[in-house]
């Protein structure tokens, strides 16, 4: 037999285990095993060549998934601590910002209904709605310490 | 939710799991692919050192970054991509070569951190492991990525491809080189 020949069902056997043959491949290289001695044993080095990598065994090693749903446990904290800051800087802009419409569009009234200065509205609103507010709001750069620190300490990697 | 049916076979299921980041779905996936992981970055980073450290970043990033998973598809394919970009960053913190370098011609040499004997040597249970230990460490690690994925994880062509971010005929070609360099100690044995 040509050495074209094995080369071409060396090909296929190739092809047929790394999974891109053809049924046809797999049909042409049982038959043509049975009667090419040089191919059977290419086939069969070829499979005992796929059967030892089997041999080898790889295990996570002792305490590694404790440790890995430990930093898992602790990084969901962080992150739903995260979400809870950012939840409540929303708040405190939707506030903020809430306050200052109600100061400038509806103080003035507010004050001539009840009888009050418009100043004193404004002070008011100032100090009980819009100041702190916008301090909750100004926590916002300070989102990533706040987060760490509510969890007791930072990444574990 | 039945947990244990979410890990054999509802993909759906892991990534619904995933996307309300469900710290219960994680442990059992934990449970479930740890061992599978731990040898995919054996071959990849081609040492037994460090792979502790990339296994638990891989599920804090599946944890943080699992709503990206659709469940469309299988999820050890979307499990191992996370790995091995997770895998290339700490070769990259190790200032060692890319995985990805061998494709501009240059050659991939995962130089040995020490005289250790080789997680394969190491590993290996039967004669024929043993002969091949030495084969498998003097690969490229992207061949011996596409030889675990394909031959162990039992991935299609398309799933390695995904996996490794390569055309199937690039993962064929590697493949077909692991396959020669591990058959040539079958046929030397036989020789024998």
């Amino acid at each position: 037999m040509s050495a074209e020949r094995h080369e071409d069902f060396e090909q296929r056997i190739d092809r047929s285990l790394a999974g891109a043959g053809t049924l046809e491949d797999e049909r042409l290289v049982e038959e043509h095993v049975r009667s090419c001695s040089a191919c059977a044993e290419y086939l069969s080095a070829s499979r005992r060549a796929v059967a030892g990598l089997k041999g080898f065994s790889f295990e996570a090693g002792v305490g590694l998934n404790a440790r890995v749903m430990a930093a898992v446990r602790e990084r969901a904290e962080q992150m739903e601590a995260r979400r809870r800051w950012v939840r409540l800087s929303v708040v405190a802009l939707v506030l903020t910002v809430l306050g200052t419409v109600v100061d400038l569009q509806v103080g003035r009234w507010a004050a001539g209904f009840f009888g009050l200065p418009s100043i004193a509205v404004h002070h008011g609103l100032m100090a009980l709605w819009i100041a702190p507010s916008f301090g909750l709001l100004l926590l916002f750069p300070m989102l990533p310490l706040l987060s760490a620190k509510a969890n007791g300490k930072g990444r574990s990697i | 939710m039945a947990l244990a049916d979410t890990v054999t076979g509802d993909t759906r299921e892991i990534a619904r799991g995933l996307r309300a980041r469900d710290v219960a779905v994680v442990q059992m996936l934990v449970e479930e692919y740890q061992d599978r992981l731990v040898r995919y970055l054996v071959y990849v980073l081609g040492r037994r050192d460090g792979v502790d450290d990339v296994v638990q970043e891989t599920w804090l990033r599946v944890m943080e970054r699992g709503r990206s998973y659709d469940g469309r598809s299988r999820f050890e394919p979307w499990l191992f991509t996370v790995a091995r970009h997770i895998a290339i960053d700490f070769l990259r913190r190790r200032r060692e070569v890319s995985l990805d370098a061998e494709e501009d011609g240059r050659p991939l040499v995962m130089a040995p951190v020490s005289d250790m004997p080789s997680p394969f040597a190491l590993a290996a249970r039967t004669e024929d492991a043993e002969r091949l230990a030495a084969a498998l460490q003097g690969l490229q690690a992207v061949t011996r990525e596409a030889l675990v994925l394909r031959f162990m994880e039992d991935m299609s062509l398309q799933e390695i491809g995904a996996v490794v971010n390569a055309p199937v005929p690039t993962v064929s070609a590697r493949i077909y080189r692991g396959l020669a360099a591990l058959r040539s100690q079958m046929e030397e044995k036989h020789e024998r």
